[in-house]
Formats: structure tokens, C-alpha cells, sequence
């Protein structure tokens, strides 16, 4: 894919914005142009990104895209080919300068934790600290506490914790000498579905309480999006989108980040003043595209029901996946044959087989049709 | 600095070259003595009478161990591991206890107590049971590590249990037990002292006569050669297997416990079983050695000699670990952290010492020295670097475990926290390696101390271990002077045999 990943999309505020930024702050993570290979492959093809301070940005995207080699080089485990990285806006690597990760003063917490099995909780925390601090050991006790751990783990070992608490302390020991940028490489995808949303929210406490800049790694779209400040969709070793996680979902730079950041509708239709027809009935078109031929993106839960009310296109229920607070529900449309998903509250879900009308609410995002 | 993973650090890989060049004497010997000798002169060599009975019996004797061994080893893994015999716990150490003995003190605890051993059947009842544990415990890892739920699909397919053995468990046991009973195979070639005291020639102990009566003549060195070309066939064979092994353990180490058989009427005879195996192959040998160091006429207690030939022992043992170990460190962390084709290969050419009997390495060792180094030649250095040769496959197996519990993401972590690398192998790397860069030194020290045939070869006139004072007493039918030395040897091993009982240091062969 070319340089520039946003020919034909909607506008993307924040995107533009990074680069108009004011000069980095201290805490702040700049890469410019940054590409890596290994042998013949390409994994980077010239990354532009800026984290600011104190903020989250997920860097999202499917296995193989490169975000973990993009995580290695803004650790110092790995030299970029060319281009800089600037931690608090000093150049660490490019330009003939390369910091050694030990100088760098970033946390890491890798997969799995990767707590030293030798050691227990409190000497795996007080690890990066000196001598005397580590004989003191009082930050440890303050350091679980971030985390929210109780205090009585610091003398077990790492085996004999569980995944959830392994990352927990990963993130204490990380946190302990007090780094300008935290690194997280999936630190939740080992955890079970029920540890993961937990374990997150407590890293992203952490994170705030010490006003630590972080950058998370993930392939997780609704781990990326609920705990995240910003989100920088990967895609072929290339960024394809930065923004909220807002104007990611709703505004997809296109419609492979559109389907790879959530459920997606794909609609075509004819623009004419912000509004277009479509077997789905009206649809309000966000601002940014030309009037003419477009694909729509209508997300599932954009799509609503009713059963009695002579407004909306009939539809007749094709089957029901119920998941108690909300179901997803595949339609048929009548007069198309079109199939679609809605997604409804667990409240009112329909019966297969019953006729429905369904509408759909809010602006959708609309992108030309050769893409 | 490089960055990039594929960079070798070029002192590191000379280094691991010319170690593996060094480990490789042997082979160059064998392939340099044949060629130079030429085909016909080779044929004449090897085709005689003699040479094809040795390869007849040689030939009995490794298929025989190899089906004895396999019957032995997985009955005796699947009751510790799948039934509900008592004492599973202590049966497991019991049953792996006969490594503590060399064969040739099995042999000897035998045959001193009746020389109706001798000759084929007894060998092969010997040496089997000196040698079943080599199956006993992958088969026993391979048992605790399948996956319950295929048998259960089996039995709710309706297939009994035997037939469930039969289709599921044993199809799934082949790498493990094929990877076993072809190390037994390697052994059986590489056996010196049991067979030459149960007067059982085979290639070995016949290029070992050679040797001794006619001095390193051409018969023996080719000999030799025909014996590694076994060994080497057997290995590559081996290798093969092993790559499938890997694919085939995927998912190791299920959570769920594995439901044992009940074995109700069945629990007293299948005690008599392995209650018998281990009474003959740990009782036999040790109550002999017990009666002759107690009743024995020739036993004596010679203090000061026994002393000095354990020192001696002692010391070999240790320089031969510590150097073995030292020559593979930089060949396994090259394999480990840096994998790439020409790391395999020098993985793969130590790998092939395995197949290198000790007779062999003696052979070329002597050669060459005397040819290239004859300052070497009848001193300790030699001995020691045969020890290091014989024993290079094995110290590195155990670096390399001992480097999977140090995986790199450790000393980024430790990086990243502000370590610099000095920093990171003082506190992370060595800290998490040394139980297992302890636990293989001790591997290859048990291996030097109970080793017969290289240090009969190459010991220097004078120098006394517990191995070749044991032989030269129990050769000349000395039972009871030799009986102290076998029983120290046997507690010198015991503890390190211990090991292996454990989980970790299992998949170590010996």
C-alpha cells in the first residue's frame, strides 16, 4: 500500500493533528519514518507515529502486521534500518545514535509477564532499583497496592500466582523505578475472558495514577478500544489509521479497518446532500464524501427493530445468537434478499422466522466505491 | 551492534567450529584409516570368518536387547504410570535405579555367582535388564504427558482396553519408545565389560582383543570402522524419529489427571512382576556385591589404594565434566540463542558423537596423538579430552535445557529495568541456568566415573581408577577384591541416577 493510507476516507481529525503538534514533551514517544526487515521480509514500511504524554495509545492489529517489532525498536531491543524514535525529544535511536534499552528508562511488560522464576514478588518488583532501595523495600508495598494486589503476595513466586496477578506484578516491576514510558506487549491475551477486562482496567489505574505514558500492543479490538486513549490501527507493517477509539469505530479510514475494528454492514448506495437510499431505507451520510455512487458503513448496532410500526423495511428473522445482555440478530430483508446482522439489547430479542422493520439510526460513514 | 537475529558472533562460532572439529577426531580417524587403506585391502580386512560371526552375534544381541528392553521398559512405564499398582512412587525410583550400575558390575554381580551366564542367553538377559530403563523412562514421560481423552474417545467407540492399548496408546507411544530402544541399540554396540566377562564377543570386545594382542593393527581399526558405520546408521535412524517426537508431544503437560486402570485380581501378580524385574536387575547385582564384600576370601579392604584410586576417580571425573561441559557451552548458547543452518549443523555433528563408541574414540585418540602429539600420549590430557569427546552430546543436551529456562525475554526485561548484560547474567541468567549446568556436570561426571572402555585404553601406565581396578581384579576372578570398587562406583552414581527420576532432567539419556 502507498504512503499516505487515507485517500479515500473520511476526515480524521487526530491523524491530522499529530503532525501538527507542538514540540514532544517530556514523556512523549515520536516515531518518524521508521522502517525495520528481517532478511528479505519487510515488516516496517516507514512508521509516522506520536504518543503524547500521559495518554494510552493501543497500537492494534492483526498478527504479522509488525506491531511487536514497532513495540522492540521503541524498547532499544532492535536497531531500525532507517528513521528516528524520540523518547521525551531525545533521539534513541537513528541518526547514528542508539540508546541501549538499560538507558532508556521504558518499563516493559511482555507476554505472560515473564516474571523471574527465581525470585519472589518483592525482589521481581524492586529489580530495577538500587542497591539501598531494594534493601528498603517499602515501594513495594505501595507498588501492589497500584496494581491492586494485596500486599500479603510479595513472598510468593511467580508460579505460585495466577495469570491475572502474574501481569499484575509484571506492571509493578515495570512501574517501580518510575519510567517515562511503559511498554505492553498483549500483556491480557494469556488471561481468560473473565481476568482480562479486570486485569486491564487495573493497569490503566495504574497507568493514570503515576501519569505514565504507555503504548499497548494488541490484536484485540475491544481491548484496544475500551482501555485506550488512542488507537493506531496496523495493517502489511504500515499505520492505517490513528485516532480515538471513537473516530477509529465510527470513522474507519476505510473499510478493511472498518471490518477488522468491529462487525460492519457494508452498504451501496447513491449520495445526494449528505443522505442516500438504500434497501436499507434513509441513511445520514457523516460529512467528507462527494455526492455520487459510495459504499456505507452501517455498524450492527446501528440497526434497530420493530414489530409493529409501518416505518422501516421489512425484514424476516433468519436466526438468533443470544449472549444475555445483547443478541445478534441475521435478517433478511424482503424486497432485496439482502442478509444483515443486527445487534439488539438482550431485552427484546425476536423469534426466528417472525417478520420485523428495522431502520437505521445515526450517521453512517461512506467511502467511493473502487476501494 | 548488528541488531539483527541472524548475526552470529563470529569469536563465539569460530570458537564452537574448532570445538566441533576437536570432537570430531574420531570420525576424521575411522574415514581417513579406511580410505588410506584402500577398498581391497578393506575387503580382505573385514571379510573374513570371524568378522561374520562377530556381526551374527552382534547383530542377535542388538535385536534381542532392543525387543527384550522395549517389552520391559513400556510394561513396567505403564504400570507405574497407568494402573493403580501400589508404591507407584517408590517403583518409579526402582525401576530406574539399575542405571546406578554399570553393566559391566550387573555382569559381574552375575557371573560370579554362576558362570551358567555365559554365552548368548545370558547376555542377553544382562545386558537387557542393565539397560531397559533407557525405555522405561521416555515411554513413562510419553504415558504421563497423553492427552486422556483420546483413550476415553476410544472406549466410548467401543473399544475394549486392550484393543484402546493397542490402536491408541502405543501408535502414540512409537517415537518414544522407537527413540528408546535404539539408544538401548547404541549401547549394546558401544558394551565392553559385560560382554567380555559373560565371554560374549561382539565387535567391540573383539576390536578391544585386537587391540591389546596385536597393538593397534589394521584389523582393529577397521574394525572400528564397520562399528560406527552401525552406530551411525542407528543414530540417523534415531534422529529422524526424533524429529517427528517433538510434533507429536503437542499440548504436553494437560492439567487433567489421567484416570488409572484398576488392576483389582490383577495387583498381586502384577507386583510379582515388577517386584522380579527389579530383583533381578537391582538385587542381583547389588546382594552380590553385598556377599562378596562380606564373605568374599580375596575381600580386603585395602584403605590407603581405595582412597587414593577414588581420588583418582574422583578427580577424572570432575576435570572430565567440567571440561565437557565447558566445550559445549558455547556450541549449545550458539543453538539456542542464535538458531540458524550452520548452528544446526554443528548441533547436528555433536549430536553424531553419540554414536561414537568409547572403544573407538580410544582408537583414534591413540593414533593420533602419537602420530601428531606424542607429548600427549599416555598422560591425563588425553583421557580427559576422551572423556570430553564421548561425553560432548551429553553435556549438551543439558546446556541446552538449562538455557530454555533462561529465555531472551528474561534479559530484556531485565534490560528495560536498567541491567546492563554483565548485570543481567549475574542476577537473571546464571541464577536461573545453574541448577541445570549443575545437574549436567553431574550427569557427565556419573558417566566418566563408570566408564570402562576409553580409560582402560588410555589410562596412563600407573594411573588407577575405580573402573580399571574393578576390571583388573574381577577379570583375574578376584570377586572380592573387586567388590569394593564396584560398590563405590554404584554409590557414586546413585544420587545423580536420582535425577532422572525427576520430571526435568528426563528426557536426559544416558
Amino acid at each position: 500500500m502507498t504512503s499516505s493510507p487515507m485517500t479515500s476516507s473520511p476526515m480524521i481529525p487526530s491523524q491530522m493533528s499529530a503532525s501538527l503538534m507542538p514540540p514532544p514533551l517530556m514523556n512523549s514517544v515520536t516515531v518518524r519514518a521508521v522502517t525495520k526487515a528481517f532478511g528479505a521480509s519487510e515488516v516496517l514500511r516507514g512508521i509516522d507515529l506520536t504518543v503524547p504524554e500521559q495518554s494510552m495509545t493501543a497500537i492494534l492489529g492483526p498478527s504479522g502486521c509488525g506491531k511487536t517489532t514497532l513495540l522492540r525498536l521503541i524498547a532499544g531491543f532492535e536497531v531500525p534500518d532507517a528513521g528516528q524514535i524520540l523518547l521525551g525529544g531525545q533521539v534513541v535511536s537513528g541518526g547514528g545514535r542508539f540508546v541501549a534499552p538499560q538507558r532508556r528508562r521504558v518499563g516493559y511488560v511482555p507476554q505472560e509477564g515473564a516474571l523471574f522464576p527465581h525470585l519472589d514478588v518483592a525482589d521481581n518488583i524492586t529489580f530495577g532499583l538500587t542497591g539501598r532501595e531494594r534493601r528498603s523495600g517499602h515501594r513495594v508495598e505501595e507498588l501492589l497496592e497500584l496494581v491492586g494486589l494485596d500486599p500479603a503476595v510479595r513472598l510468593r513466586f511467580p508460579h505460585q500466582l495466577s495469570g491475572g496477578q502474574q501481569q499484575r506484578v509484571a506492571l509493578a516491576r515495570a512501574l517501580a523505578p518510575g519510567p517515562s514510558l511503559i511498554l505492553l506487549d498483549e500483556p491480557f491475551s494469556s488471561l481468560d475472558a473473565g481476568l482480562r477486562e479486570g486485569t486491564g482496567r487495573a493497569v490503566v489505574q495504574a497507568l493514570k495514577a503515576t501519569a505514565t505514558t504507555a503504548v499497548l500492543v494488541t490484536h484485540d479490538q475491544s481491548e484496544a478500544l475500551s482501555l485506550a486513549d488512542q488507537v493506531a490501527v496496523m495493517r502489511d507493517g504500515a499505520i492505517a489509521q490513528v485516532g480515538t477509539p471513537h473516530e477509529v469505530y465510527r470513522a474507519p479510514a476505510d473499510l478493511g479497518v472498518a471490518e477488522f475494528v468491529g462487525a460492519a454492514v457494508v452498504v451501496d448506495a447513491d449520495l445526494a446532500d449528505g443522505a442516500a437510499s438504500s434497501d436499507l431505507g434513509p441513511l445520514y451520510v457523516m460529512a467528507g464524501v462527494d455526492a455520487g455512487p459510495a459504499r456505507l458503513l452501517v455498524r450492527p448496532e446501528q440497526i434497530q427493530l420493530t414489530g409493529s410500526s409501518q416505518e422501516g423495511v421489512e425484514a424476516r428473522v433468519v436466526d438468533v445468537s443470544y449472549f444475555g445482555h445483547d443478541a445478534a440478530v441475521r435478517l433478511q430483508v424482503l424486497a432485496s434478499g439482502r442478509m444483515v446482522t443486527a445487534r439488539v439489547l438482550g431485552l427484546s430479542v425476536p423469534l426466528p422466522d417472525s417478520l420485523v422493520r428495522l431502520s437505521v439510526t445515526g450517521p453512517v460513514a461512506a467511502y467511493s466505491p473502487e476501494v | 551492534m548488528g541488531g539483527s537475529r541472524a548475526t552470529y558472533p563470529r569469536l563465539l562460532l569460530l570458537l564452537s567450529a574448532a570445538i566441533v572439529l576437536v570432537a570430531m577426531i574420531p570420525l576424521f580417524f575411522v574415514v581417513g584409516y579406511v580410505v588410506s587403506t584402500g577398498w581391497d585391502e578393506a575387503v580382505t580386512l573385514i571379510w573374513r570368518p570371524r568378522v561374520g560371526e562377530l556381526f551374527r552375534n552382534t547383530g542377535l544381541l542388538v535385536t534381542g536387547c532392543v525387543g527384550l528392553t522395549a517389552v520391559l521398559g513400556t510394561g513396567a512405564a505403564w504400570l507405574v504410570e497407568r494402573t493403580t499398582l501400589p508404591g507407584r512412587r517408590v517403583w518409579n525410583v526402582l525401576l530406574v535405579a539399575p542405571l546406578a550400575v554399570p553393566a559391566f558390575v550387573n555382569s559381574f554381580g552375575w557371573v560370579s555367582l554362576t558362570a551358567r551366564v555365559e554365552g548368548y542367553a545370558g547376555a542377553l538377559l544382562i545386558v537387557s535388564l542393565s539397560y531397559y530403563p533407557l525405555v522405561f523412562l521416555p515411554v513413562a514421560a510419553m504415558l504421563r504427558g497423553l492427552d486422556p481423552a483420546l483413550e476415553e474417545t476410544a472406549a466410548a467407540l467401543g473399544h475394549s482396553p486392550w484393543r484402546t492399548f493397542i490402536r491408541v496408546v502405543l501408535p502414540q507411544l512409537r517415537p518414544a519408545l522407537l527413540g528408546g530402544t535404539l539408544i538401548v541399540a547404541l549401547h549394546v554396540l558401544a558394551e565392553f565389560g559385560a560382554l567380555q566377562l559373560l565371554r560374549f564377543p561382539t565387535f567391540t570386545t573383539a576390536i578391544y582383543d585386537l587391540y591389546r594382542s596385536s597393538f593397534n593393527g589394521p584389523a582393529a581399526n577397521m574394525l572400528a570402522g564397520v562399528l560406527l558405520l552401525s552406530c551411525l546408521l542407528l543414530l540417523t535412524l534415531e534422529l529422524r524419529l526424533r524429529g517427528h517426537h517433538r510434533y507429536s508431544r503437542l499440548g504436553g503437560g494437560s492439567a487433567r489427571t489421567i484416570p488409572r486402570r484398576r488392576l483389582g485380581r490383577a495387583t498381586a501378580p502384577c507386583l510379582l512382576a515388577v517386584g522380579g524385574l527389579t530383583a533381578l536387575a537391582l538385587g542381583v547385582p547389588l546382594g552380590s556385591l553385598t556377599y562378596w564384600l562380606a564373605t568374599g576370601s580375596s575381600t580386603s579392604f585395602p584403605i590407603g589404594d581405595l582412597a587414593r584410586t577414588t581420588a583418582t576417580s574422583l578427580g577424572l571425573g570432575v576435570a572430565g565434566a567440567i571440561l565437557a561441559m565447558a566445550l559445549a557451552f558455547p556450541i549449545a548458547w550458539l543453538c539456542v540463542r542464535r538458531r540458524g543452518r550452520l548452528t544446526i549443523l554443528m548441533e547436528r555433528l555433536t549430536y553424531f558423537g553419540n554414536a561414537v563408541p568409547g572403544i573407538v574414540v580410544a582408537l583414534a585418540l591413540v593414533t593420533v596423538s602419537i602420530r601428531f602429539a606424542p607429548a600427549v600420549y599416555q598422560t591425563l590430557v588425553l583421557l580427559v579430552l576422551a572423556y570430553a569427546i564421548m561425553f560432548l552430546p551429553r553435556a549438551m543436551v543439558s546446556i541446552r535445557a538449562a538455557l530454555d529456562q533462561a529465555p531472551p525475554v528474561f534479559d530484556e526485561v531485565a534490560r528495560a529495568l536498567g541491567s546492563g548484560p554483565l548485570e543481567t547474567l549475574r542476577r537473571v541468567t546464571l541464577p536461573l541456568v545453574a541448577p541445570g549446568l549443575g545437574a549436567g556436570t553431574a550427569l557427565v561426571f556419573l558417566a566418566v566415573v563408570t566408564e570402562l572402555t576409553a580409560t582402560l585404553l588410555l589410562a596412563p601406565i600407573g594411573t588407577r581408577t575405580l573402573a580399571t581396578q574393578f576390571w583388573g581384579n574381577s577379570s583375574s576372578i578376584a570377586y572380592g577384591a573387586a567388590a569394593p570398587y564396584a560398590a563405590l562406583m554404584v554409590i557414586l552414581s546413585a544420587p545423580v541416577t536420582l535425577l532422572l527420576t525427576r520430571n526435568r532432567w528426563r528426557s536426559i539419556t544416558v
